[in-house]
């Protein structure tokens, strides 16, 4: 599955698990995820290259499994934003997917 | 039309009866959800899933007439589900249930799916594969969402955890069951994969998304 894995991980796990997001643990990606080290509760505006928008790396902080308690907010705006599989990425006026992630079709699973 | 289209309809007449097993399955989950309190996203999800999945039985049905229309008489009665877990709690048996219908084989039917997406070419599958992947996207959700709800307790998720080993292990037998394997004829472009490309999409999935998501919940086997 290679690159593909990490897609189906956020497109499944990092999704499904925000649906509930009081639950369990701090959802954080694995090593072979295309954006490591990202938690779901922080998803990344920024550019097509998978950079952050002012040009940082598309990371987010360490994660922490004791610091859910911000995670609502943002975890809910994911799964509101999440236009799934349909081949129909939400996009903002400038082209950006709305759903915060970097780069749409690699982490919210639209199936072009 | 393919010569290989009997064989090819004989494969996709066996996951129409999958499809409407999986209903079947997801009536149960429901009611074994809404006993053990489950969060209304989780029960809208469930909702769906049953109207999904006979769905994706007629759409199944569908491909087997385009490959051979008599096919579509035979009878399609979906097998008899075993009743596992009975003598559970609602609680635990609906986590159970979950895990292993929605995290694990529902997670996989995605990336199987999108493997088979890939490949495919006649136009009649790719639309029922896409039609596929969309709604089994949501069941998988569905489970990851109600492992992580504060409706599975501390306990339960132990339980859960367990029971894994066994639980994975069952699942991928389902999937490179020999019997299925037998119908497989390596034609991907109608989306009837060779039993070593679903073999390896299966492992894929299990690797490095159904363990990595049970590990990121604390859940690791």
């Amino acid at each position: 599955m290679g690159d593909r894995a990490g897609r189906w991980f956020h497109t499944l796990v990092v999704v499904g698990t925000a649906m509930t997001a009081c639950g369990g643990s701090t959802a954080v990606d694995t090593p072979s995820s295309p954006d490591a080290g990202r938690t779901r509760a922080q998803p990344v505006v920024g550019t097509a290259d998978g950079g952050g928008a002012d040009g940082s790396a598309a990371v987010g902080p360490d994660p922490s499994p004791d610091t859910d308690a911000s995670a609502a907010p943002d975890a809910a705006a994911i799964v509101a934003a999440c236009c799934g599989p349909v081949g129909r990425c939400k996009v903002d006026d400038a082209g950006a997917p709305v759903c915060g992630f970097s780069t749409c079709c690699e982490y919210c699973g639209c199936i072009q | 039309m393919t010569r290989d289209g009997p064989a090819i309809a004989a494969y996709w007449s066996h996951r129409a009866a999958s499809e409407a097993r999986a209903a079947t399955l997801f009536e149960r989950l429901l009611v074994d959800l809404r006993r053990a309190g489950a969060e209304d996203v989780v029960l809208e999800l469930a909702e769906r899933a049953i109207a999904d999945e006979h769905r994706h039985a007629a759409t199944c049905l569908e491909v087997v007439a385009h490959y051979d229309p008599l096919a579509v008489a035979r009878d399609h009665e979906p097998p008899a589900s075993p009743e596992a877990h009975v003598e559970e709690e609602p609680e635990l048996r609906a986590a159970l249930h979950t895990a292993a219908f929605c995290c694990i084989q529902e997670s996989i039917a995605c990336a199987w799916l999108d493997g088979c997406l890939r490949r495919a070419k006649e136009s009649v599958v790719l639309e029922a594969l896409h039609a596929m992947l969309s709604d089994e996207t949501h069941h998988a959700r569905l489970g990851w969402a109600h492992m992580a709800s504060s409706r599975v307790s501390p306990a339960t998720r132990g339980h859960v955890a367990a029971a894994l080993p066994d639980l994975i292990r069952s699942c991928i037998a389902s999937w490179v069951d020999p019997e299925v394997s037998r119908l497989a004829i390596d034609a991907p472009e109608h989306g009837v994969p060779h039993p070593d490309a679903t073999r390896r999409l299966v492992l894929a999935a299990m690797d490095e998304v159904v363990r990595p998501g049970f590990a990121s919940l604390g859940m690791a086997e």
